[in-house]
């Protein structure tokens, strides 16, 4: 036998016996290769569907609707780039049941680059899926439960404090307020556990506007003044001068920002300064908060977007973080389509910069209206 | 005198509420679940009500749809104290009507009690 026919033969095989599902369609939307896990996957035979035109042969879609989905393999027809699946991305079977799925469309391309058409590999998920639903209803559920105790706590003390039942010694003031402030660290690790299981569980609606940076930043500043000053720091923050308007989600960037001041703030020893800043350039607007505070060690720098992830210096200096506040913050400048990069010098300080888009996309219909706020009195 | 009706199953929050409102001079009445709620409504009307929304029996949210389809109560401010804090949940006490929704945990109880006190003031 040839050693080329051989190899020829082997890569077929192998191809085809695959563990995960791999589906190869010409340019023209021919399907040329459905491997045996795609077959199981689907319920449909190789011959239902080779030479057939995808979208007659398979269909995709998400769990949450009906709708069918293709954009990804005509993304990379179009335009030879690999797409991933978007999250909860479902094939449905020959019997119309939705199996949950992860995978990738790629382009297939000869010697010279030349594309040749799409290969789509996909793996069934459902197990995964169903443990991630049941740890995103437990954690639901026993943050929720934990709420109540810890309210009551929280509103019987300050009763005792206001002194409503009697009046109270210093010492046993004292206590009640140490009791008190532990608490009011428990509820807040509890709120910052529920907003990161209702991010990645619900996935807020954007609320697109059009407003001033300058007055933005303003807002922002204002915010964590009262922080800064507090814990003894230089807080100032610089605008461009003209007055430059941006459209994107007001509230989701305050929130990345507050979190990003906020670790400048928690992270500076008192006397250093914090420096506010943003610059639109072009099609994108960054913003950045730098500090002459205690710095990530370079070792650390990989892990600092993870949940509940904290550098041992920061963990020693404020035992009581949650591990929570970047990667929140990066979560949501990701559904602005923004980055978070990060420069810092150990015992010397660091520079967060959020970049994002100046224009959001237009939004689908509908949901530019969600509430998202709690109400304040 | 302004009468406030507090609905709250678990016991020791409805003792912080009615410690800090009665503190106020205001008359307090208590409800632990729903029914018992709307029964104390029918007896005697409040000017404002404290409502939980999970509880047994019946919970704050069927409590609010009586409370709204009744054109005597219609009126009857409510503000809603309630650990649920999802978006979805305060949208749909405020679109049914509850004048201010405090999640628990997230507020002092003086904040509640100035609320209730600038309601009954004729404020929003």
């Amino acid at each position: 036998m040839e050693p080329d026919k051989a190899r020829g033969l082997d890569t077929e095989a192998i191809l085809l016996s695959i563990g995960d599902g791999v589906i190869e369609i010409d340019r023209e939307g021919k399907v040329n290769v459905m491997n045996r896990a795609a077959e199981r996957l689907t319920g449909f035979t190789a011959r239902e569907i080779l030479g057939k035109h995808y979208r007659e042969a398979l269909r995709f879609g998400t769990e949450k609707s009906d709708e069918t989905r293709f954009d990804f393999i005509e993304d990379t027809l179009r335009e030879g780039s690999e797409n991933m699946f978007p999250k909860e991305f479902v094939v449905f079977t020959k019997k119309g049941r939705k199996v949950p799925i992860t995978g990738s469309a790629a382009p297939v391309r000869d010697e010279t680059g030349k594309p040749l058409g799409v290969v789509v590999a996909f793996r069934d998920i459902t197990n995964e899926r169903e443990l991630e639903n049941i740890k995103v209803e437990f954690l639901s559920l026993a943050s929720h439960q934990l709420r109540t105790p810890l309210s009551g706590i929280k509103w019987l003390i300050e009763t005792l404090l206001a002194e409503k039942i009697g009046t109270l010694n210093q010492a046993q003031k004292e206590y009640l307020t140490h009791i008190y402030q532990s608490n009011e660290r428990m509820i807040k690790l509890v709120h910052d556990l529920l907003s990161v299981i209702r991010l990645e569980g619900e996935k807020p609606a954007l609320t697109v506007t059009n407003f001033s940076l300058g007055e933005f930043l303003g807002e922002c500043y204002e915010f964590s003044r009262l922080a800064a000053e507090k814990a003894g720091l230089a807080f100032r923050y610089e605008t461009p001068d003209e007055a430059v308007l941006i459209t994107s989600d007001r509230t989701l960037l305050k929130a990345i920002l507050d979190v990003l001041i906020s670790n400048a703030i928690n992270y500076s020893k008192p006397g250093g300064t914090i420096l506010f800043q943003a610059v639109r350039e072009g099609e994108f607007v960054e913003f950045s908060v730098a500090d002459n505070g205690i710095g990530i060690p370079r070792e650390e720098r990989n892990n600092l977007f993870s949940k509940f992830y904290r550098a041992p210096n920061a963990k020693a200096m404020k035992p009581e973080g949650s591990g929570l506040g970047l990667y929140t913050a990066k979560f949501l400048a990701g559904m602005l389509g923004g980055v978070i990069r990060v420069e810092s010098i150990e015992n010397q300080g660091s520079t967060f910069r959020l970049t994002a888009p100046v224009r959001q996309n237009p939004l689908p219909a509908g949901v530019a209206t969600e509430v998202r706020q709690t109400p304040t009195p | 005198m302004s009468r406030i009706l507090v609905v709250e199953d678990e016991e020791f929050l409805l003792r912080a509420l009615k410690d800090n409102i009665s503190h106020e001079g205001f008359d307090v009445d208590l409800a632990r679940d729903g029914e018992e709620a709307l029964e104390k409504v029918r007896a005697k009307k409040p000017d404002l009500i404290l409502l939980d929304l999970l509880m047994p029996r019946k919970d704050g949210f069927a409590v609010l749809e009586e409370l709204t389809r009744n054109p005597e109560w219609r009126l009857i401010p409510v503000i809603v104290l309630s650990n649920l804090g999802s978006d979805h949940d305060i949208k749909r006490a405020l679109e049914m009507g509850a004048k201010d929704y405090f999640v628990k945990s997230q507020h002092p109880i003086a904040e509640v009690v100035e609320k209730v006190k600038h309601i009954l003031r004729g404020g929003i």
